[in-house]
């Protein structure tokens, strides 16, 4: 395959377009030219092909496969085709993105919760507005770091369902503050940091100033963490991760 | 795919004139978790990304290199023992199936 085809599927991603990337894996007689061929169906309605000569042979494969198959998956998965004499193995993959984590705050525990979740699949951001904690020495690895005031992100922040939300300021007027702004969107998990006492100070006043219902409230991860007696910063980070997991892999999709 | 992985293949442009590219594409009554994961094989052996470690992952290597020296693509099947799939962390064994395609990176 060249490089080419990879290059134009990393431009229709950059558009958002929902993308399928089909190869074929092995066929034989009158499909046996279509072997390492691969093809994408771009939103539902078009298609790109590696190789435009064989696009009315793919097109008969298209078919058989059933465009509704081609979009009604979530996972990866081979198929195995006859068209006429020919015997076909397809392989089926969504490209999709990693889930955002979305770090407020870049302190201690957010430098060793970034670290922790490097090593998960997450496309990770860390937001904070002092540049002797947001560095490039502090996190090295991590996707983006954007030196901004949280009210300054917040305002063009836009929540996705599958947003990982973690809190952890520097104080409870910004946990407050960031937590208010998302705490009524769709999204998979918002855990905050903070003693109870300190939860519960910020819990009373999104009630009374802010009309959140204990619904709501009940949603949010706080205190953060699967309780396995974490004591350091780095324990911490692997029992919020560990929650996050917990959520991402529950089988009840 | 994903596309941390899709990036990645692309930045290698400058880096090589070919790569692998290794997925699992079917693991019978293995977790299916597995299908769908992917490793980037370079010429001179070295990598990017896993597909689950251990021995498997050696010959997938090699025979990445070898596919790349010939400049081809295949399928390479292998049987994991129940015993072999505990030692790299796989929930159980059987048949896996990995392709193997080969990246043409000059225009």
């Amino acid at each position: 395959m060249k490089v080419n085809f990879y290059q134009k599927l990393n431009q229709l991603s950059k558009k958002g377009n929902n993308l399928v990337v089909s190869t074929v894996i092995s066929a034989d007689n009158e499909y046996k030219i279509l072997k390492g061929e691969k093809f994408i169906l771009v939103d539902n309605d078009h298609l790109e092909y590696s190789n435009e000569k064989n696009k009315e042979k793919i097109n008969c494969l298209i078919k058989e496969i059933g465009k509704k198959t081609l979009l009604n998956f979530d996972n990866p998965q081979l198929k195995t085709l006859k068209i006429d004499d020919s015997n076909l193995k397809v392989y089926l993959e969504p490209v999709v993105d990693n889930p955002r984590l979305i770090l407020f705050g870049a302190g201690h525990i957010a430098n060793s919760v970034s670290k922790v979740a490097s090593l998960m699949d997450f496309e990770i951001t860390v937001i904070d507005d002092r540049k002797e904690f947001l560095n490039r020495e502090r996190f090295p690895e991590i996707d983006h770091l954007i030196l901004k005031s949280y009210k300054n992100y917040l305002s063009e922040y836009k929540v996705e369902k599958n947003d990982y939300i973690v809190i952890l300021t520097r104080g409870h007027q910004f946990d407050y503050d960031v937590l208010r702004e998302v705490i009524d969107k769709n999204c998979k998990y918002i855990g905050m940091i903070g003693s109870s006492k300190k939860v519960k100070e910020v819990y009373d006043r999104l009630k009374e100033v802010d009309n959140i219902n204990d619904q709501l409230l009940k949603s949010i991860h706080s205190p953060i963490g699967l309780a396995i007696g974490a004591e350091t910063t780095a324990e911490i980070a692997v029992a919020i991760i560990a929650e996050i997991i917990k959520i991402r892999r529950a089988k009840d999709e | 795919m994903n596309r941390r992985l899709l990036k990645k293949i692309i930045e290698y442009k400058e880096k090589y004139d070919k790569i692998a590219l290794a997925t699992i594409i079917d693991a019978k009554s293995s977790s299916p978790r597995n299908t769908g994961t992917s490793m980037l094989i370079f010429p001179d052996g070295s990598f990017y990304g896993t597909i689950g470690g251990g021995n498997q992952e050696k010959q997938i290597i090699e025979d990445a290199k070898k596919l790349l020296k010939e400049d081809k693509s295949a399928k390479i099947t292998f049987n994991l023992t129940r015993k072999e799939a505990a030692k790299i962390g796989w929930v159980c064994g059987g048949d896996i199936e990995v392709y193997i395609e080969n990246i043409e990176m000059n225009k």
